[in-house]
């Protein structure tokens, strides 16, 4: 499933900052500060039609500190996938979201973020997606190390501050809506509705 | 109906009914969420409004595992993933070890493997087709859905010894040969196959309530269903044609004809429809396989434990639910253990596009259309 020269030559003019672009092996790499113009550009283009974002991961480089993402976004009508590289250094873990241009990367973004600990600015739901909102870790992270000795190791007293933190959480969470609940009192109309949700 | 019209129905329902909003707690112990899906529904009135899913209630961490474990440790592991359709998940560790070592798999392995994938696609289905019969209220259903998939489970059973979690398909090939008799008890599976799915047409797909309760239900558009990348009877339930099997062939996939089940209506039914037809063409490719399964060895010669070389791959497969793909890379030459493997599931994917498709619709049609998604919680989860 190699690409035609036509696609290779056009993905080359639409992405002119691309860091490297492979046509062999359809891999474009691409600086951590790129815009997601890029993507936009390459969905909407007629020839490239790279609608489909399949998949969306990271892995650790093995040689030096930091995170590379992966999109694989394809093409239904021409059926060709493009891997794209996105390279990010320790200090700056940070990557525009995508989901204004795919709405799968909602997810799968989140999925990202809770494991290797990658933000993505402007996603419209930044929250951790399968493991808990407080913990304090990235468990796809190399320097997480799967051992129970090392994991269980003062297990009562983080538990007691994970459990703090929850709570600490949960008093925030309520906090604005005892506001809101107040002010709203004060009019008739949603005394009213309140009213009806307690029957 | 187009989603320009399907906004004005939704201004149209929360225009004349004020009610309050309210919030619907809904799992994660309910029996339809199919596993442990917690959904957090805004309703106003009966009209859902908003939808927050809470995902992770079954997370095993499967993916940070397998880097500490070799790639055949690995198998077992990811077939507790999806375990409706662990077949799928042993082959998607499998293709990617092949294509990091370049082992030939015997043509005859292959066709076998195809077997064991198209006799699991269709224990899959027949699954779905009970319960999400059991969520629309019709109870017997799924007894007959069992009945049927006794008996392909029975012929799984015989061939690899396990009913659920396989451990079947190995690097090079699969752990152990067909019997005569398994080709015979298959060959009777497969005349016995196609009435039992008529029985099932007329038993449900014709009946008035559940046309009524599906037809015009979750509807996602064409370039919505590609937009949120969603795969499987979920994309070809929109009208898109798109099968791995056939668009990236793997596996002895070219060499069996079948067709691409595709429809048009982009709502539940439209799903369900292309579920009942891919049953019907796995049953095809298994006459098939019937009458040609090639002679050969069933597994090429692989070390017991296997080494790849360097590198990275992404290699996809048509899954019940979707595509799978197996993200996998190794970090040396000679490596036993992968250095990360992601696993692309289905059905979290597939899931994302709840809110989109049940917005403006009943409390009721979300379950639905829960049920029309056909999510594992085991694979939405890892």
């Amino acid at each position: 499933m190699s690409l035609s020269e036509e696609t290779a030559n056009r993905i080359r003019e639409l992405v002119p900052e691309a860091e490297s672009w492979d046509a062999e092996s359809a891999e474009l790499t691409l600086k951590g500060d790129f815009s997601t113009g890029i993507f936009a550009a390459l969905r909407d283009d007629p020839i490239t039609d790279l609608k489909y974002l399949r998949n969306l991961t990271a892995f650790e480089r093995m040689d030096e500190q930091g995170v590379t993402l992966v999109y694989h976004i394809a093409s239904l009508t021409h059926n060709h996938t493009v891997t794209v590289f996105v390279p990010l250094s320790e200090d700056a873990l940070v990557v525009q979201s995508l989901t204004p241009v795919f709405s799968a990367a909602n997810w799968q973004e989140r999925e990202v973020y809770d494991m290797f600990g990658v933000r993505f600015e402007g996603h419209p739901d930044h929250r951790r997606i399968l493991l808990e909102d407080t913990f304090d870790f990235y468990p796809l992270r190399k320097n997480f190390i799967l051992d129970p000795a090392v994991n269980l190791r003062n297990i009562k007293e983080r538990e007691d501050e994970m459990l703090k933190k929850i709570l600490a959480a949960s008093e925030e969470k309520a906090k604005p809506a005892a506001a809101s609940s107040e002010k709203s009192a004060s009019s008739s109309k949603s005394d009213d509705s309140k009213k009806g949700e307690a029957e | 109906m187009s989603s320009i019209e399907k906004n004005s129905v939704l201004e149209r329902r929360i225009d004349s009914l004020l009610t309050d909003e309210i919030t619907i707690n809904f799992g994660p112990q309910h029996p339809s969420t199919h596993g442990v899906l917690r959904l957090e529904a805004k309703a106003s009135g009966e009209v859902i409004t908003a939808i927050t899913p809470h995902l992770g209630y079954l997370h095993r961490g499967v993916e940070k595992n397998l880097e500490s474990k070799e790639f055949l440790q690995g198998i077992p592991l990811l077939d507790r993933c999806d375990y409706l359709s662990s077949m799928f998940n042993s082959y998607i560790m499998a293709a990617c070890v092949e294509e990091l070592t370049e082992i030939e798999v015997p043509r005859r392995a292959e066709w076998i493997r195809v077997v064991a994938m198209e006799l699991n696609r269709i224990a899959s289905h027949l699954l779905w087709w009970g319960t999400f019969c059991l969520d629309l209220g019709a109870s017997s259903p799924l007894l007959y859905a069992f009945r049927d998939r006794e008996d392909v489970i029975d012929l799984l059973e015989l061939i690899s010894g396990a009913r659920l979690l396989y451990n079947y398909i190995r690097p090079g090939g699969v752990r152990g040969d067909v019997t005569p008799e398994f080709m015979k008890k298959l060959e009777g599976f497969t005349n016995r196959f196609p009435p039992y799915i008529d029985e099932y047409e007329e038993l449900v797909t014709g009946n008035a309530i559940f046309i009524e309760r599906v037809t015009n239900v979750g509807v996602i558009s064409k370039e919505r269903a590609v937009n949120w990348a969603l795969s499987g009877p979920m994309l070809r339930g929109s009208g898109v044609n798109w099968d791995l099997r056939i668009n990236e062939p793997y596996s002895a996939y070219p060499e069996f004809t079948f067709d691409a089940a595709v429809e048009e209506g982009c709502d539940v039914m439209a799903r369900y429809r292309v579920r009942m037809m891919e049953m019907r063409q796995s049953n095809r490719m298994l006459k098939q396989a019937v009458e040609g399964l090639p002679e050969g060895s069933h597994t090429a010669k692989v070390p017991t434990s296997v080494r790849c070389k360097k590198g990275m791959t992404y290699r996809r497969i048509e899954s019940p639910r979707g595509e799978l793909g197996g993200f996998m890379i190794t970090d040396q030459d000679k490596a036993k253990k992968p250095w990360r493997f992601h696993l692309r599931a289905p059905s979290f994917a597939n899931l994302a596009a709840i809110e989109e498709m049940s917005k403006g619709y009943m409390v009721a049609d979300m379950i639905a259309i829960l049920g029309s998604i056909d999510i594992v919680l085991g694979d939405v989860d890892r």
